[in-house]
């Protein structure tokens, strides 16, 4: 009997013991795989040959995963995934093979990718904003996509260089643009006594006050600080931020938002909640625009091509609301962009769909039905005609990108949660910055 | 006498309402009131096109379905309904099956190391499951089980129902199992057609309580799927929120489609999901 | 085969299913949780043995120590509230309305229950908004100032807490009411004839045969408090600031948002340390009790 339930443990003990250590053995396994798979690749490209791989079995019909967000909105006429098919199927036809587009939501985009990409249902090719691209380059992810292309290739693509990141071509920038700027209702603004949309910090502020006296129930100014997502933070802090002149790292990715630039622009945002500017509803509102579209809020901050969405209000807009920076002041522009992910069996395939994907011809096609974006080739002819026309040739030297260093999402998760609880009162201006820094100093990095 | 006056409370029947008996009245009322308003108003809403969450009835077409048909076509909602449905039968089914047969090995067998082994079991039930979360999702991602429905089926089954249904089984008298013994039934059959019957009621409780907790889960599904052919219901609302945020018709026209299924249920169902769960907490 | 040992590999085989699920599933996990928090891993590079200092750096965190504060208080203002409603509610049922109103009534205060937090979540999100919600607009009826209820940094996590209690109440009742009814009836009839008043049975019969239920549903509402995510990811995402943000949250966002596994582990062993500890003096206080009768 003993006996019996001694062997029962020790039975019960090695097994755990072993599923133990197969369960780490074969999760770090992949990896180390795919780091050697990159090391291979980069030597590859130093000899300068083109095609590094071959197409794996180009008999059968290959496959190919391709993730991408979601740009229609509710009331569109067409949902993504419906686009994206239309527009593949000649590519599948061509090339003989099958793409199964994967809509991946907004929200939870960051944990979607993670672990996507870590097992084997993630994409062959897929879409990142800057903020996410310093880990999966950092651990050998992601593939230097240059080799795949021809010069004049790259010379035909207006932001090629956007995607050179952390010394390889890590992206091909699909969505550039879409800045964000101050609309204003101008029927709102009039009705206080205001004519012109403001473009200083100063003339932002006194509108602000005078809507406020004018019109007590209009929201002067409106940011969704309610959102959950740090995202926010292009619309309602950076512009104000690079306003003041700030950077937000040295090109030793140091964090250097604990700056005076960094104090003079959160100190005024402080200062438009405090005289209510920036309402207290502010803090749970998550939806900026529909407050604008229902008139509640009289001046927002927004993309470009969400303003062309709003229709039924008479509104205008500021390119650049100068700050202390002067003419140097700055607003947020997207850069984010296709990449191919080392794991991708047939990357000569994975390299065409982007080709495919960022053509003018469905390129133009997207910004027509979709979403109405700046064009990214020099060959697509598709120009909208709105009030956005020549804000890019005017105003290209005073956008941004964000840039890429180590667990960027993490810095802005803290940084908007700071500022969340600043204008909440709960913080002073030089708390948050002062804290974001050291937590991101001590506990992110 | 009937039944019903063997119980406590036949007692008070006849005293006179008080004050304060009164005023129990009106807060069960009131909060019966709270508890089913929001769903009231959800339905209401899923019927309206509005972007403020002020509820005006005027706004209100009832043969406007167009949110459900949004939620349904571009949201995907029929796939993750049927991801629901399917899973949550299939954990219930799945977790009776085995909770029993463990129930009735612990229970009607003997062999060394058992109550260690049931101590175990125990202690598993402490462990939040949360805390186990990331080497589970690890074991999956390398067995190449994620985005499958075993990976969101097999996190249901746990020790609690084991130790529901051993309390339960304490119950049925081993003269009868040796009964069946003697007539030369094999085992299996024994557990089969002389056991189950016997716990019924407890399989019942623990139907309902695992439909509970399987409907409702919502961590598990949201780490372990990233295909959306593969999303739970609970992981569709949740996504519908950003993407939406005001759009509250939607929002709420997606609520109601999680909200129905278990609600017709519970109508249907109801003495058995009052009951089940009052066992649940009386034997677990 | 003796009959025993027929009897023993019997019954290893009905327990084996399960077995293998809950080694797999709880048992081998734990020891991996314990392992990953002891080192340095992102999911895409082989974990690194870094020693204790995820724990102390878990210690030095702002976000977590802030998470902590909201899963205690989140939990001091649920459990009891909820146990106390609970029981009220079940009382109030047993003793005055044993009909068909009864019934209905207890049938409709079970209907949270059975929606997903997640559904609960989405619905009270939009009561809860500060413009035009309908909480705020039944508060302006009666001259209420608009209260930012999920903007504001104190009342936040008290929404949260209300959605919570309003979801549990129901559950908590069916079992109360159930431990009531199964009370004998001549222990009421005894005191009955002996002068005891309704709030006197109440607090000398009812309650302490009531012990092992009240256990259950402590025991139950503070792990499930503990466990907290679902409702605070959908209404306010961890916001505003770090108001709403609870422990499984902290253990999901490093996870999975910052990639930091390691860390994230360490967090869990801190949750399971806790619910453990929690659950010790909480029998502690049980049995202390019950040695008093």
């Amino acid at each position: 009997m003993k006996k019996f339930s001694k062997c029962l443990t020790l039975g019960l003990a090695a097994m755990m013991g072993g599923s133990l250590l197969a369960g780490c053995g074969s999760s770090s396994a992949p990896a180390s795989s795919s780091a050697a798979d990159s090391a291979a690749s980069s030597t590859e490209q130093s000899a300068g040959t083109t095609a590094a791989d071959s197409p794996a079995a180009s008999g059968d019909a290959a496959k190919l995963t391709l993730w991408l967000p979601p740009f229609a909105g509710t009331d569109g006429d067409i949902t993504d995934l419906d686009f994206w098919t239309e527009k593949l199927k000649p590519f599948e036809e061509e090339n003989n093979c099958t793409v199964s587009v994967e809509i991946t939501p907004w929200d939870g985009y960051e944990e979607k990718y993670l672990t996507g990409s870590t097992s084997d249902d993630g994409p062959d090719v897929g879409y990142l904003y800057m903020e996410m691209f310093y880990d999966y380059i950092n651990n050998g992810l992601l593939t230097d996509i240059d080799s795949y292309f021809t010069d004049e290739e790259k010379k035909n693509y207006t932001y090629y260089n956007l995607g050179s990141i952390l010394g390889g071509q890590y992206g091909l920038p699909i969505v550039v643009g879409n800045p964000r700027v101050l609309i204003c209702n101008m029927d709102l603004l009039k009705q206080a006594g205001v004519e012109k949309v403001p473009s200083t910090w100063d003339e932002l502020e006194s509108t602000g006050l005078a809507l406020k006296k004018a019109l007590p129930d209009v929201a002067p100014l409106m940011q969704d600080w309610g959102n959950p997502h740090y995202g926010s933070l292009n619309e309602i802090y950076w512009p104000f931020f690079w306003g003041a002149g700030g950077e937000i790292v040295d090109a030793d990715g140091n964090l250097t938002i604990d700056t005076d630039a960094g104090k003079t622009a959160t100190e005024y945002l402080k200062k438009l909640k405090d005289e209510g500017v920036i309402p207290d509803s502010a803090t749970s509102n998550d939806d900026t625009i529909t407050s604008f579209k229902n008139g509640e809020a009289a001046m927002i901050y927004v993309a470009t091509s969400n303003a062309l969405k709003i229709t039924d209000v008479n509104w205008d807009y500021a390119p650049i609301v100068q700050g202390p920076a002067g003419d140097q002041s700055k607003t947020f522009v997207a850069a984010d962009s296709l990449v191919m992910f080392n794991k991708c069996k047939n990357k000569d395939l994975a390299a065409k769909l982007m080709k495919y994907l960022t053509s003018a011809e469905v390129m133009s096609d997207f910004h027509k039905r979709v979403s109405q974006q700046p064009a990214i080739t020099a060959d697509d002819t598709y120009v909208s005609e709105d009030k956005f026309t020549n804000l890019f040739a005017d105003y290209s030297d005073h956008f941004q990108t964000l840039p890429v260093f180590a667990n960027a999402a993490g810095m802005y998760d803290t940084l908007f949660k700071n500022l969340q609880s600043m204008m909440l009162g709960d913080m002073q201006p030089d708390e948050v910055l002062s804290e974001t820094t050291d937590y991101y100093n001590n506990n992110l990095k | 006498m009937n039944s019903q006056d063997l119980r406590y409370g036949a007692l008070h029947k006849k005293r006179k309402w008080t004050v304060v008996s009164m005023f129990g009245m009106a807060l069960a009322i009131l909060f019966a009131v709270i508890c089913i308003a929001p769903f009231i108003y959800m339905m209401l809403m899923s019927f309206t096109q509005s972007t403020t969450a002020m509820f005006r009835l005027n706004e209100i077409h009832f043969q406007d379905l167009s949110n459900y048909q949004y939620v349904f076509h571009n949201n995907g909602f029929f796939r993750s309904l049927l991801n629901s449905i399917l899973v949550t039968g299939c954990s219930c089914f799945f977790n009776c099956v085995i909770a029993s047969m463990a129930a009735y090995g612990f229970e009607k067998k003997e062999f060394p190391g058992k109550e260690k082994l049931y101590q175990l079991y125990l202690a598993t039930m402490m462990i939040p499951g949360q805390v186990t979360m990331i080497p589970i999702f690890l074991i999956m991602k390398s067995m190449h089980l994620l985005n499958t429905y075993f990976a969101l089926i097999v996190l249901i089954l746990n020790a609690f129902g084991v130790i529901l249904i051993r309390q339960f089984m304490k119950g049925v008298p081993d003269d009868l199992l040796e009964a069946a013994q003697v007539d030369g039934c094999p085992e299996f059959q024994i557990y089969l057609k002389v056991v189950l019957p016997l716990i019924r009621p407890v399989l019942v409780s623990l139907v309902i309580f695992t439909f509970v907790t399987s409907w409702n889960d919502f961590m598990w599904p949201l780490i372990s799927t990233s295909k959306s052919s593969m999303y739970t219901l609970t992981v569709a609302l949740s996504l519908l929120k950003t993407q939406y945020a005001t759009n509250y018709g939607l929002l709420m026209a997606g609520s109601a489609v999680s909200f129905v299924f278990p609600f017709v249920l519970y109508i249907f169902l109801q003495k058995q999901f009052v009951e089940g769960i009052a066992l649940s907490g009386i034997k677990g | 085969m003796t009959r025993k040992k027929r009897q023993a590999v019997q019954g290893f085989l009905y327990i084996l299913p399960s077995f293998v699920l809950l080694a797999f599933f709880a048992v081998v996990p734990i020891f991996m949780t314990g392992y990953f928090s002891l080192t340095d891993y992102n999911m895409m590079k082989a974990p690194s043995f870094v020693g204790l200092q995820n724990y102390a750096k878990v210690f030095r965190d702002s976000y977590m120590k802030a998470a902590a504060m909201n899963t205690l208080i989140y939990t001091v203002v649920t459990v009891p509230v909820q146990t106390i409603c609970a029981l009220g509610f079940a009382a109030f049922f047993a003793v005055k309305l044993q009909n068909h109103a009864g019934g209905f009534l207890r049938s409709v205060m079970f209907i949270p229950v059975i929606a997903s937090a997640i559904t609960a979540a989405t619905i009270w999100r939009i009561i809860f908004a500060t413009d035009g919600g309908v909480l705020n607009s039944i508060l302006g009826v009666f001259g209420a100032p608009k209260v930012n209820w999920l903007g504001g940094t104190s009342t936040a996590l008290i929404s949260i807490c209300i959605v919570a209690i309003w979801k549990n109440i129901g559950y908590f009742m069916v079992i109360y009411y159930a431990g009531i009814m199964a009370i004998p009836k001549e222990l009421y009839e005894a005191a009955t004839i002996d002068g005891a008043t309704i709030m006197q049975q109440f607090s000398m019969i009812t309650l302490p045969l009531l012990k092992p239920i009240t256990y259950l549903v402590v025991t139950l509402g503070i792990i499930w408090s503990f466990q907290v995510f679902d409702l605070s990811y959908q209404m306010t995402g961890g916001g505003p600031g770090k108001a709403t943000v609870t422990l499984v949250m902290g253990i999901y966002n490093t996870a999975f948002k910052q990639h930091k596994m390691g860390y994230a582990c360490s967090i869990a062993i801190l949750l399971l340390l806790l619910v453990l500890v929690v659950n010790f003096i909480e029998n502690l206080f049980f049995r202390e009790k019950r040695g008093q009768k």
